[in-house]
């Protein structure tokens, strides 16, 4: 299964109303494997989503772009820093 | 799903504050409205004689105090860690202690405006300076820390919202202390009733509605964000528009020219605040308007009728045969603004955060089998819409009932009242769907 995942998986949840960004980024962790990454473009900080990846063992990396938006980089703790 | 990638899924959620704690509030609110519905019931037309009715007053309070204050301190409690990443500090000892002397304070204090005994202002003056300093306390503690980024300009308005109502609360003490000590203060009671009214509702409730609305009103009703400019610079300028009103008050000759134009440019404010709001939402892509969608553009909408009421009472109260009375026009400034601005704001918020809520606490459930619904179906649609034209109706009855206070005061009464309870029927709807879930994971 792993060799059909990319090892950067990127999705775009903007736009989208709470708590869909919430589900979509959840339904990607569910497939998110060690070496991997998530990166999430989003309208806004989203704060409650770091409260859940911090408590489950998940790294992110956030930055403001310059139209407005936020990326957010997501990898499992212990792997590799993207970064 | 293969099996590698299902135990991920069992995700923690629990670092905001329990279901139980905003809860308490937001149920509390609709609850306190009933009570004034009550009084304005029980009262009839004396409740509606003039602002300074003590019975208008204990119903002002009540609906003030015991809903629309009471829901913001819940809502901040909830939003605070969620929007801008900060916690309130012992928020899980504070809360409820802060509730109870809400409750306890306001109802005191209905009582005392109702059977004007000093011992009930001195009992509910204590009760309310202690939940209210408390929770200012423990907002300083938690908003000293900085802002998530993007976040720093609803921090901003809420900070200068608390500061409002730390001068509100200040103005009250005064006045209730020169209700149980006539002659203490040494102030004149209009003008300190007047200073304490527009802090309270421009300054507390309307500088919190728009730090707010920055945030949800792009996250939740999908709009475009409010232009930077705007988020970054007019709650700073209003906040310093109501220190520059209060304090020119008692000016006359130019001074009072000055007064006027910072009351004007503060009208303006409100009203392009109000506009636009109701331009953004215009403007979304969605095709059709939610119940939280409808109660925003009408609170936006008699958010500029009172500022227009507000022009023509300042008018007629210099003309010689004015178009509108006064005394009934101040009552439909504040009835429009307490029933049609800040309910319909907090009505069409709990539309949003309570369903959230109960998504949120019971993402936790699913592993264990639940299937939980989607987050737009918690409160049935249409229950909703049907409690706003509820409310709508009966915002428009009470503003017309300041004009015909003898026919029209306990048709609204009856009216809100039946509002509120719907209110109260589709909350419990999502706590009652909260409690089968838990229920059938605990089973």
């Amino acid at each position: 299964m792993s060799s059909e995942i990319p090892a950067e998986v990127q999705i775009d949840v903007s736009g989208l109303e709470p708590p869909e960004p919430m589900v979509r980024v959840l339904e990607a962790l569910d497939l998110l494997e060690s070496g991997g990454r998530l990166r999430v473009l989003i309208d806004r900080q989203p704060v409650p989503l770091y409260q859940v990846l911090q408590r489950n063992g998940y790294s992110h990396l956030t930055s403001a772009r310059a139209d407005g938006l936020y990326e957010v980089l997501i990898w499992i703790t212990g792997d590799a820093s993207p970064v | 799903m293969s099996g590698a990638s299902v135990p991920r899924r069992v995700l923690s959620f629990d670092s905001n504050p329990p279901y139980s704690l905003p809860l308490r509030f937001f149920f509390s609110a609709p609850l306190f409205v009933l009570l004034a519905c009550a009084l304005l019931f029980w009262q009839g037309e004396a409740a509606l004689a003039s602002r300074w009715s003590p019975y208008t007053l204990a119903l002002t309070h009540l609906l003030v105090l015991g809903c629309i204050s009471m829901t913001m301190l819940g809502a901040l409690m909830q939003m605070l860690p969620v929007v801008a990443g900060i916690s309130l500090a012992h928020v899980l000892r504070i809360g409820p202690l802060v509730h109870a002397g809400l409750c306890s304070g306001t109802l005191l204090l209905a009582a005392a405006f109702c059977w004007q005994r000093p011992w009930l202002y001195i009992a509910a003056a204590l009760f309310l300076l202690a939940a209210l300093l408390l929770f200012i306390a423990a907002c300083t503690v938690g908003l000293w820390q900085q802002p998530e980024s993007g976040a720093a300009e609803v921090v901003a308005a809420i900070r200068q919202s608390l500061a409002a109502l730390l001068v509100t609360l200040t103005l009250g003490a005064l006045l209730a202390a020169s209700l149980i000590w006539p002659g203490s203060v040494g102030l004149p009671l209009t003008l300190l009733t007047d200073l304490h009214a527009l802090w309270g509702l421009l300054g507390w409730v309307g500088l919190l509605v728009m730090g707010i609305a920055w945030q949800v009103v792009p996250m939740f009703m999908v709009t475009e964000p409010y232009p930077l400019r705007a988020r970054s610079r007019v709650s700073t300028t209003l906040f310093l528009l109501l220190c520059a009103v209060s304090m020119s008050s008692t000016l006359q000759g130019a001074g009072m020219g000055f007064h006027l134009l910072a009351l004007a440019l503060l009208v303006l404010g409100y009203g392009g605040f109000a506009a636009l709001t109701l331009y953004l939402l215009a403007r979304r892509k969605r095709p059709s308007a939610d119940t939280t969608t409808l109660y925003w553009r009408t609170a936006m909408g008699c958010l500029l009728l009172a500022g227009v009421l507000a022009v023509l009472r300042q008018l007629a109260s210099h003309a010689m045969r004015p178009a509108l009375p006064v005394a009934p026009t101040e009552l439909a400034i504040g009835a429009l603004l307490l029933t049609g601005v800040a309910l319909c704001t907090i009505n069409g918020m709990l539309y949003k955060i309570l369903p959230f809520l109960t998504w949120y606490h019971l993402q936790q459930t699913r592993e264990r089998g639940n299937s939980i619904p989607n987050v737009n179906q918690i409160i049935p649609p249409q229950h909703g819409r049907y409690q706003y034209y509820l409310h709508c109706s009966a915002v428009l009855l009470l503003v017309a009932a300041c004009y015909a206070p003898a026919v029209l005061s306990r048709p609204a009464a009856g009216l809100m009242a039946l509002a509120s309870l719907a209110l109260c029927r589709n909350m419990l709807t999502a706590v009652k769907l909260y409690r089968r879930l838990q229920r059938a994971v605990q089973a």
